[in-house]
């Protein structure tokens, strides 16, 4: 059997051949004339990205190695303590817990929104044309949620004495009388119930992306297992996966800087409660900052985040620029 | 592609340097705060030409009623000609909102403080220093001592008290009618029989005596300070966590078995209600809970949330007796205050406003708001007037106390660790030994340190 390469599938390096595309030869044109001109079409976009990316990060690096604080908001004065602040987080027991936290919840999420979204997608190669429109419809206005508006939602779904969904786990009458539980001050029903909502919410977005990619997969393929009497599951992992491979991989790195991000949902559900036990890095990141008021050593912080998901970007951005090399 | 990685590098490289140049530098440009030359002289507020300026004014939400703005506004307008923008302010996360805002160009010219807040802000350089301004704006008054004192840093005043405001018990006549009580308790054994009483007489598992929810601080410090405890100490310039000293720890004994006894399940890992939280006002209206403890505007809260079926006749208040013996328990001393930007640049106007704002005529507005005014005089007039719901909120603020003056109180606040404090207790999660231990701990760290 033929077995398809990764690259064959490969959707996704187009923006990236665009942007490298290969210098040719335009016959006796002015050498200096060819190398101003792209950055003349550049430069309005690269300016707003100077402006509001670079600076604002060079101002990161900047206020990490002072003590900035409240008092330097009102009176401007602030001091260089060098890498004390670094020296202080990484010495810092809950800078190691809330790390710890960070990558295992990161993993449950982007688990579980992979597994559920290749499910999903699979659904949607299956139904029916009337049943993958309304699943596609019903997948898009959970993705459209802004989601300071979906955490309200969740808020008052899990509310303690009010909340619909203790009400219902409640009629189930086997976890007992949940009316009174309050999830949020519980580390791991504050846990699941983000989980929940992160997933979520993540899920349309992967599943929509996976069924373009499968439904890519030319029917040959299938055709030609079939006929040699292979199982629906070994079809599955044989043929659809190696195809999805580069996607998934592609949606896990994107997942995994997501979701390693998220501070929304957690602030508004637990505020990192009870006892900062669902404190990620984000969240233990803003109470240092904008709680505490300890502005250089929040800075630190968000370096060292950045340098920590600057690993997996540099992952997908090699990704990109060699899927478009190759085609 | 090579190129892409060589300019990357070369901008990294730029990222470095300037950074590093930057940090080489002895950055310290500020001044000392609140040096002022010499803060006895008084100094008049005088008439300020304002036309065509705009005085921006920040208060938060639920402290003042827009009649009661407007009124301070339109004096303000006729006397300046400067026109006034006023924004409110939720309460969630005020104090990051309120302190990036202080810090900007365009801040705003006037805020409304929780007095619990003055010191921090003060302390930063937040604030204009108004020593030299006291007596203008005390108007041949004395200001409260609760609003005044929190108010002020090394003998130097940074904001103008506008009212206090503390809590009582607020209760369902007709609940405590029908479970046979016609009298408030005046001792603290009666107020547990009568709610033993209540509660006999109300099984549904929603259904609270005395609805006390596990991170409301405010009411959770009373049990402490009736004990003889407090929240930390100060000596020789060094704040200590007191939470573990036996008279804390008894009073924390006994509000844990009173919210456990008393209050839903529900209610021991919450506030007393945000955009989030239920409300412990709609419980009440909801006729779930037959008593709580409210601040002033509470009772009309309830019988808003109820809409109809709550009467302000229904509802009585009574300030809570004592555990110890005799009298009543302390109350959190709460309060606002005006505090005038140190960056704004109205600073003329700013005190002109405050000045209308903290004034006999504008307080006697807030009095039936109903707020307890800012001075000593007004407060008394107040009293005699009031209602009998309104009452007990006086004969309780005669005995309050207050969060420790520190600059550095507000990131316990903000963080929300009082607030875990109390309810890791409530919850059973940390016994009070346990629980105080870690927040003394973070008492000392926090409030000794430079924020």
């Amino acid at each position: 059997m033929n077995t398809p390469t990764a690259d064959e599938s490969a959707g996704e390096g187009t923006a990236a051949v665009a942007l490298i595309a290969p210098r040719q030869p335009r016959g006796s044109r002015r050498k200096n004339g060819a190398s101003i001109a792209p950055w003349a079409l550049v430069s309005p976009a690269g300016l707003v990205m100077v402006l509001l990316t670079v600076v604002p990060i060079v101002y990161l690096v900047y206020t990490s190695f002072t003590n900035t604080n409240q008092r330097t908001l009102f009176t401007g004065a602030y001091q260089s303590v060098g890498f004390d602040n670094y020296t202080e987080i990484f010495q810092d027991a809950d800078f190691w817990a809330a790390l710890a936290r960070t990558v295992v919840f990161t993993a449950a999420m982007v688990l579980g929104s992979v597994i559920i979204g290749m499910f999903l997608s699979n659904v949607l190669v299956r139904a029916s044309t009337v049943m993958r429109y309304v699943l596609t419809v019903v997948l898009i206005f959970a993705w459209a949620m802004p989601n300071v508006a979906s955490s309200q939602v969740w808020n008052w779904l899990f509310q303690p004495g009010y909340g619909i969904l203790n009400w219902f786990l409640t009629q189930l009458h086997v976890f007992g009388d949940m009316t009174q539980t309050n999830w949020a001050q519980n580390t791991w029903l504050g846990f699941t119930m983000i989980w929940l909502l992160v997933v979520w919410q993540a899920v349309p977005f992967i599943a929509l992306t996976l069924y373009a990619a499968q439904s890519q997969v030319d029917p040959a393929y299938y055709e030609a297992a079939r006929l040699d009497g292979a199982s629906e599951r070994r079809i599955y992992f044989a043929i659809t996966i190696r195809f999805l491979a580069p996607t998934l991989l592609l949606i896990s790195i994107l997942s995994i800087i997501w979701d390693f991000n998220v501070f929304n949902q957690i602030w508004l559900l637990t505020q990192g409660g009870p006892d900062d036990t669902t404190s990620t890095l984000g969240v233990w990141n803003f109470k240092q900052a904008f709680v505490g008021f300890k502005i250089g050593l929040g800075s630190a912080t968000a370096v060292v985040t950045t340098i920590l998901l600057m690993i997996f970007t540099g992952f997908y951005i090699r990704r990109l620029l060699r899927s478009g090399e190759d085609l | 592609m090579k190129k892409t990685r060589t300019m990357a590098i070369g901008a990294f490289g730029i990222v470095a340097a300037l950074s590093l140049a930057a940090c080489s530098s002895d950055s310290d440009n500020g001044g000392e705060v609140g040096k002022t030359p010499d803060a006895t002289t008084q100094k008049t507020i005088d008439k300020v030409d304002g036309t065509g300026k705009t005085l921006n004014v920040w208060v938060m939400e639920g402290d003042y009623k827009d009649e009661t703005l407007a009124k301070i506004n339109s004096e303000f307008k006729t006397e300046t000609g400067a026109e006034v923008k006023v924004q409110v302010l939720p309460w969630a996360n005020a104090s990051t909102k309120l302190s990036t805002a202080l810090g900007q160009d365009d801040t705003p010219d006037i805020v409304d403080l929780g007095n619990t807040w003055v010191s921090n802000y003060a302390y930063n350089g937040a604030l204009m220093d108004l020593s030299q301004y006291q007596d203008a704006l005390k108007q041949d008054r004395t200001w409260l001592p609760s609003l005044i004192e929190p108010a002020t840093l090394d003998g130097k005043v940074y904001a103008v008290p506008s009212f206090a405001g503390v809590r009582v018990a607020i209760y369902n006549k007709k609940i405590w009618a029908d479970a046979g009580i016609t009298d408030v308790p005046t001792t603290y054994a009666d107020l547990t029989a009568d709610l033993d009483k209540i509660k006999a007489k109300n099984t549904a598992a929603d259904f609270s005596p005395f609805y006390l929810p596990g991170k409301y601080w405010y009411a959770g410090m009373q049990w402490i300070w009736d004990a003889g405890g407090d929240i930390a100490t100060q000596a020789d310039g060094k704040w200590t966590g007191a939470t573990s000293s036996a008279e804390a720890q008894k009073g924390l004994e006994t509000w844990k078995s009173f919210q456990n006894t008393y209050s839903t399940k529900a209610s021991q890992g919450i506030d007393t209600g945000s955009k989030t939280e239920p409300a412990q006002t709609q419980i009440m209206a909801d006729g779930k809970a037959a008593t709580i403890i409210g601040a002033l505007w509470d009772p009309g809260s309830v019988v808003a949330s109820s809409k109809g079926k709550v009467k302000e006749s229904d509802l009585g208040t009574f300030a809570i007796p004592s555990s110890s013996g005799s009298g009543l328990q302390p109350v959190f001393g709460g309060g606002s205050d005006w505090g005038i930007a140190a960056k704004s640049k109205n600073q003329d106007l700013a005190l002109v406003w405050t000045k209308i704002a903290a004034g006999p005529e504008i307080q006697s507005i807030l009095a039936a708001q109903p707020w307890i005014p800012n001075t000593v005089e007004g407060a008394k007039e107040a009293e005699g007037s009031a209602s009998d719901l309104i009452k007990p909120y006086y004969a309780a603020a005669a005995n309050s106390k207050a969060a420790p003056p520190a600059p550095n109180w507000l990131p316990i606040e903000g963080d929300q660790s009082v607030q875990e404090f109390f309810s890791s207790v409530a919850l059973g999660k940390k016994t009070p030994a346990d629980a105080a231990k870690e927040f003394d701990s973070h008492l000392d760290e926090t409030l000794n340190g430079n924020s």
